[in-house]
């Protein structure tokens, strides 16, 4: 009996070593996991930030008001040493304010240039039918854009690595120029090295 | 024979708790004037026996509502874990596009609010739930 158990652990053991030892291993994963691969800015600190945000903008009363402020996010300045993709934070922001139907936001800022190549062609060419085709003259002027940064604080001690992001955000009126509302969103983030191997 | 049984045993337990646990969830549906009933759901009974939810509150916000849900930490030590809230509509639906989970840390008998403002109008209950740290760091 004994004989026969200790036959059967080497045998999974085999099979367990055997399986790990070929091809990697690909799966699909869920986005809301938190992950903690590395130190370096990742996609659970995209979202932490998204969520504050985005919760603290839609509890203020302008975008409680009902009359659908009209947006757009000039951009987030990454002032830490790692390469951010700012638009990404803006865009999971963007999306969500626009999912709650409490704002609109603008493309002007980010597709100008198609914008006026379309309605040119549209008004010009002479293709379009002209009792469909957009007018110049017609697009609807932002009354806020949203702008922010990032910054972090790194630091190091023996085996212990330590960095601090913290993202700041703001709403401009800009018929004003007063921030209406700005929040900002801490992040700490440690990593202690094994003591054998890393 | 016995020892055999007991190895086996341990190396079990060992691989269950590297799995990821079920979260216990607090249910709360929300009325004209704020908080109208609210259910907790125990999965994880170890969690419970460090974090529980306190009080909570609904205000509306403008024409949403908004929530704050107390955690307390019941142990004398830190605590880490993971928490999302989600909103569903009248009809059950689920209305929240930011339901990734949220790394959190209570220390020793401390108590703290977790907010969340509902993402549209039309939402009328959430789920708030708290499990372990599962985090994704290694395969």
């Amino acid at each position: 009996m004994r004989r026969k158990i200790l036959l059967l652990i080497s045998c999974l053991i085999t099979a367990l070593l055997f399986s790990c030892a070929t091809t990697p291993r690909v799966q699909y994963g869920s986005p809301e996991q938190v992950e903690t691969l590395t130190q370096e800015f990742g996609s659970t600190d995209l979202q932490m930030i998204a969520e504050k945000m985005v919760n603290s903008l839609l509890a203020t009363p302008l975008l409680q008001s009902g009359q659908r402020p009209v947006l757009y996010v000039h951009r987030v300045k990454n002032k830490t040493d790692e390469h951010i993709d700012t638009k990404s934070v803006t865009d999971k922001i963007r999306v969500t304010l626009l999912k709650s139907g409490k704002v609109r936001f603008s493309a002007v800022n980010e597709v100008n240039d198609e914008l006026v190549k379309q309605l040119e062609y549209q008004t010009s060419s002479g293709i379009v039918d002209p009792t469909t085709a957009k007018q110049f003259g017609r697009q609807v002027g932002t009354d806020y854009f949203l702008y922010g940064e990032i910054t972090s604080i790194k630091k190091s001690s023996g085996r212990v690595k330590d960095v601090y992001f913290k993202f700041t955000m703001n709403l401009v009126n800009i018929e004003t120029g007063l921030i209406e509302w700005a929040d900002e969103k801490e992040i700490r983030k440690q990593a202690k090295k094994p003591l054998v191997g890393g | 024979m016995h020892r055999l049984l007991s190895i086996i045993m341990a190396c079990a337990i060992l691989l269950a708790a590297c799995a990821g646990t079920a979260p216990n969830v607090l249910d709360v549906q929300a009325g004209p004037g704020g908080l109208s009933s609210k259910k907790i759901e125990v999965n994880d009974k170890v969690l419970a026996r460090q974090l529980a939810f306190g009080e909570v509150s609904v205000r509306p916000v403008g024409s949403s509502l908004q929530a704050q849900v107390m955690v307390q930490n019941l142990s004398s030590r830190d605590v880490n874990f993971e928490y999302r809230f989600i909103w569903y509509d009248a009809s059950g639906f689920e209305v929240s596009s930011l339901t990734a989970w949220i790394p959190a840390t209570l220390a020793g008998k401390v108590s703290r609010g977790f907010n969340s403002t509902a993402p549209s109008d039309n939402a009328l209950s959430f789920k708030c739930m708290i499990r372990k740290p599962n985090p994704l760091n290694d395969m």
